[in-house]
């Protein structure tokens, strides 16, 4: 509810300020300009679909068919242009397999009724392997290859313009250096190089009568503040109503910045996170209406046809995407929490032969909010219980039950922000030798964790539980789930976002049949 | 056409005179010499940090320098952007070093006002957070006593005549920072936020309005969002802050100039170029209204200086973040004198060596790195064979300079943190040591002075460190 409430008064906020930017245009047209041209700014919004990524999904098959369901989506209304803000295809595989995939994918798009239009993203150009800056070109030239028979400018260089009812559209280029994000990395590599900015100047100045500009690029370059500015400055000068991006496969609205919108679309079809919708659970296309400058809409379309849904604001996701890398932290549970069955008993190690405890450590609080933590157990087949399930005193703002705590803002956290968290204790290096599909019963036992500067030699526990047959004997490759979600009330209402970790029961050598 | 008097006189509504007054109109903006001339303005001094010194008191004598420099000038009123004291001194030391500081300051010719840094609130101990606001209740009752809206909440406003000055409070959240730690701590919470709203609103009418406050909780883009957008909406001609201990131009959005400025007997955490944020200063910024401000650094050396850009501050944050990365330069590369020989180890004899691992090119720029050495007492060891390892260096340019291209041996890098690539590539330069000039003895430093240099969008900069190795004697 309090969601609904805080979108509703976001949307009738810009009509406000798009009923003042009118009747300004209006004054001013009625003094020494003329009318003409301002007045048939009016007649009607350019009505533009974007469509989000597709990709860094298990099942690039997949992805299509939700790509498919988004162009269904885009097909009943009544569309002048559709953007795609990249990451179309899989660069990573073989040049072939881009090809087929390339040459699937656009035949969907080209299902649409409108022209579409597109800017690479980095799974359409970075080489195989991850080198920055790698020097290696050629899935690029191959895209570049594959597109510019359809744009043909694109072929010379991955970024270019075209107009569309008298609205101009620019697609800037993200990977003038390959492999390098805003986020992560070294973001200072993530920017428009000169070379870019020269054309863009040229572009801008040549297009600067049109009634607007929306500019579209694959990564949000702006996280990258310092290397943005310029951009942005050139950007102002002309009316450029909006600047779209993509990467993030989560939404949110940036609000504006002299007079520009900024905003991420989220994935349609490519990897999305587990929690509330509003946390970037959600495949969607968008629909920009675009009037002018300080005029432009924004409507969410889910692909499966409810809707539409408001964007999330940035405020919240960047808190969404700190608990998200919060829970990347997980990626080794499987191997850290193992159990074995020994005899018909559960027991921590074959030798030891001690009850089994599961124990998690990598959780604190990495916004300023308060946060909810719940671990939800799950076995399957049934018949491994929890035992005595407990939050570690000290840890919780408020203990609610065995599995559920509030944690104080930034409780358990050295540092947190979009890119990294770092939980006090947790050392965040890998345990290696690193095994890319962890297999607790497989996998070799980790080495002692690597030496951690700014950690504590021990990781101070959240929580932990025994582990219980719940009858008989559980049959070994019984798998644990635990699912953890975070939850906090945000700016825009209660969001939360899950992880589910799993280990599993393995039989100790004598018991292997 | 633009006769001396003719924008003050009224103007009959014909249309030839509206026409005459738009080109006027437009004069006046295309010429901001000619409106400033005629312009009401505010002239405000600045001045920067003195904490984080190992020596307060040779910071509160820059002070002294800053406030003799700024009493030349003719100011209107004088802002001091916070970190006065140590507030991880105890209570009584506080209040000895407060009354020192504050003495200072009033020499100067006009009133001046103080936004709370960090080290005027913060308790001792790091804890993000932290429930203490023992020094902050401290620092209230100090500050409270001159300003007494401060006593009750540590952000207030005033006015200079037309103008309005608010000074914001960037730590409703104790041990936070918008770089580092859990930078979501690092905001104007809502109680403030009312507080701004109310008071923008109570003087929106005024010719320009004036924010400042402490660290550049901007650098937080999620947190700050929301002050921005409020700020907008008023004539905010300009938001200041300190912390950094360097200064930097962050531009203008919506028209609203962001800036900071560097320390004044701060720290000086950056040793290298003066534009890299070596130098104290204290400024003047010139308000006339939105979007007409101009900012004057006046150095305390007498030089010449002006704001860098933030593009190549963040860049050297960057450079300054992977020096941070030699605190344990000496344990890695241990020098011990063994019968006049230096050895790496006292048992097994083997000659000593230095490796420098820890340098790679954490920006987009290519970067010059050059090594000099130096002992002191000087002259007693000389370089042996030093040498850049193959392939590392874009360019060699001597066996003890060389060109790294952009991003080489770098994992990640921003201006909050910086890992280079220690694991998988090898040292980027290796050293034998030489006795020499009567040779060491135990005691006998050894000096390895790194410089980086990169030029950046504002020309060249560069910033130097001196890890070092004290030669130590067998057992």
């Amino acid at each position: 509810m309090a969601v609904a409430t805080a979108r509703f008064s976001r949307r009738r906020r810009g009509q406000w300020i798009s009923f003042l930017a009118i009747s300004a245009t209006g004054f001013l047209c009625l003094g020494a300009f003329g009318c003409a041209s301002s007045s048939a700014a009016y007649r009607r919004s350019l009505v533009v679909g974007i469509v989000g990524d597709q990709t860094l999904s298990p099942d690039l098959q997949a992805s299509y068919q939700v790509l498919q369901q988004g162009v269904s989506v885009l097909s009943d209304l009544d569309l002048d242009v559709v953007l795609h803000v990249g990451d179309l295809v899989e660069s990573g595989l073989s040049p072939e397999e881009v090809r087929a995939s390339f040459a699937q994918a656009t035949g969907i798009l080209d299902q649409l009724p409108a022209d579409w239009f597109l800017t690479a993203g980095d799974h359409d150009v970075s080489p195989p392997g991850y080198s920055p800056n790698s020097s290696d070109r050629s899935r690029e030239k191959l895209f570049q290859e594959l597109y510019g028979e359809r744009v043909p400018a694109f072929r010379q260089r991955p970024y270019y313009s075209f107009d569309v009812k008298g609205v101009h559209f620019v697609a800037l280029y993200s990977h003038q250096a390959l492999q390098v994000d805003p986020r992560w990395g070294d973001i200072f590599l993530a920017r428009i190089a000169d070379d870019q900015l020269a054309w863009l100047r040229e572009d801008l100045a040549a297009h600067r009568r049109t009634r607007a500009i929306v500019v579209f690029l694959h990564q949000p370059l702006w996280y990258h503040w310092s290397g943005w500015r310029r951009v942005h400055a050139l950007l102002r000068q002309y009316p450029v109503a909006a600047v779209v991006a993509g990467h993030f496969h989560y939404d949110q609205d940036e609000g504006e910045l002299d007079g520009i919108r900024y905003l991420v679309v989220g994935a349609t079809g490519g990897s999305i996170k587990e929690g509330s919708q509003d946390a970037g659970n959600l495949h969607h296309v968008t629909l920009l209406r675009v009037a002018g400058p300080r005029q432009v809409e924004v409507e969410l379309l889910p692909v499966h046809g409810e809707g539409p849904v408001g964007l999330t604001p940035r405020e919240d996701m960047d808190r969404v995407q700190a608990l998200d890398v919060q829970l990347g932290n997980f990626f080794d549970f499987s191997l850290r929490e193992r159990l074995f069955l020994k005899d018909g008993r559960l027991v921590d190690t074959c030798e030891g032969a001690q009850p089994p405890k599961v124990q998690i450590s990598q959780i604190g609080n990495p916004i300023d909010l308060p946060l909810e933590v719940t671990i939800d157990f799950r076995s399957e087949p049934p018949g491994v219980a929890l035992d005595s399930p407990h939050f570690l005193p000290g840890n919780c703002r408020e203990a609610r039950s065995g599995t559920e705590c509030l944690l104080a803002p930034a409780a358990r956290t050295d540092f947190s922000n979009y890119s990294s968290v770092q939980i006090q204790g947790v050392c965040p290096c890998a345990p290696g030798p690193s095994c890319f599909n962890p297999d607790p019963c497989t996998c070799p036992l980790p080495p002692p964790p690597c030496p951690c500067a700014l950690a504590p030699p021990l990781a101070a526990l959240l929580w932990e539980s025994g582990l219980v047959a719940a009858a008989g004997p559980p049959p070994s490759g019984t798998v644990l789930s635990f699912r953890v979600r975070t939850r906090f009330a945000g700016a825009s209402g209660p969001l939360f976002l899950d992880k589910s970790i799993q280990t599993r029961v393995c039989a100790c050598p004598a018991e292997v049949p | 056409m633009l006769g001396p008097k003719s924008h003050a006189n009224p103007v009959p509504p014909t249309l030839d005179r509206w026409l005459s007054l738009a080109f006027a109109l437009l004069l006046l903006v295309s010429l901001p010499g000619t409106a400033a001339a005629a312009s009401p303005a505010i002239k405000i001094g600045v001045i920067g940090d003195q904490t984080f010194s190992t020596n307060l008191q040779a910071s509160y004598g820059v002070l002294q320098q800053g406030v003799n420099v700024l009493s030349n000038e003719d100011l209107d009123v004088v802002l001091h952007v916070g970190d006065l004291v140590e507030s991880s001194l105890s209570p009584a030391q506080i209040t000895a070093d407060f009354n020192q500081a504050t003495a200072i300051l009033d020499q100067l010719p006009v009133d001046w006002f103080l936004t709370a840094g960090d080290h005027d609130v913060n308790p001792p101990g790091f804890q993000q957070d932290s429930s203490d606001r023992s020094r902050e209740q401290l620092f209230q009752q100090l500050y409270g006593a001159r300003v007494p809206a401060f006593a009750v909440n540590p952000y207030y406003s005033f006015d200079v005549g037309d103008y309005h000055f608010i000074s914001l409070y960037s730590f409703n959240a104790l041990h936070s920072d918008s770089r580092f730690g859990n930078i979501f701590l690092s905001r104007i919470y809502d109680d403030q936020f009312a507080f701004l709203q109310n008071d923008l609103n109570a003087h929106k009418d005024a010719r320009a309005i004036i924010v400042w406050v402490h660290q550049p909780l901007w650098y937080h883009v999620s947190g700050w969002q929301r002050v921005h957008e409020l700020l907008a909406q008023y004539p905010v001609a300009a938001v200041i802050s300190g912390h950094f201990h360097y200064n930097q131009d962050v531009g203008v959005l919506d028209g609203i100039r962001y800036i900071t400025v560097g320390a004044t007997g701060g720290f000086k955490n950056k040793v290298g170029s003066r534009e890299a944020g070596s130098v104290d200063h204290v400024s003047v910024v010139t308000v006339r209204k939105p979007g007409d401000v101009d900012v004057e650094l006046l150095a305390l050396d007498n030089l010449p200086l002006t704001l860098t850009p933030r593009m190549d501050m963040d860049r050297v944050q960057a450079l300054d973040v992977q020096f941070g990365n030699f605190f344990d330069f000496a344990q890695r590369n241990p020098v011990f004198l063994q019968n006049g020989q230096l050895v790496k180890s006292c048992t097994t004899g083997e000659p000593a060596s230095v490796q420098i691992t820890q340098i790679g090119n954490p920006i987009d720029l290519s970067l010059n790195v050059k090594i000099t050495f130096t002992t002191n007492p000087a002259g007693k060891v000389v370089l042996s064979s030093p040498a850049f390892t193959p392939g590392q260096c874009e360019q060699v340019i001597s066996n003890t300079e060389c060109s790294l291209k952009r991003t080489a041996r770098t994992f990640f890098s921003n201006y909050s943190s910086v890992l280079i690539d220690e694991f998988f590539s090898p040292p980027l330069w290796t050293t034998g040591l030489a006795p020499a000039g009567g040779g060491p003895q135990p005691g006998t430093v050894l000096n390895f002075n790194i410089k980086t240099t990169f030029t950046g969008t504002s020309g060249t900069l560069f910033l130097e460190t001196t890890p070092s190795i004290t030669v130590q004697a067998c057992p």
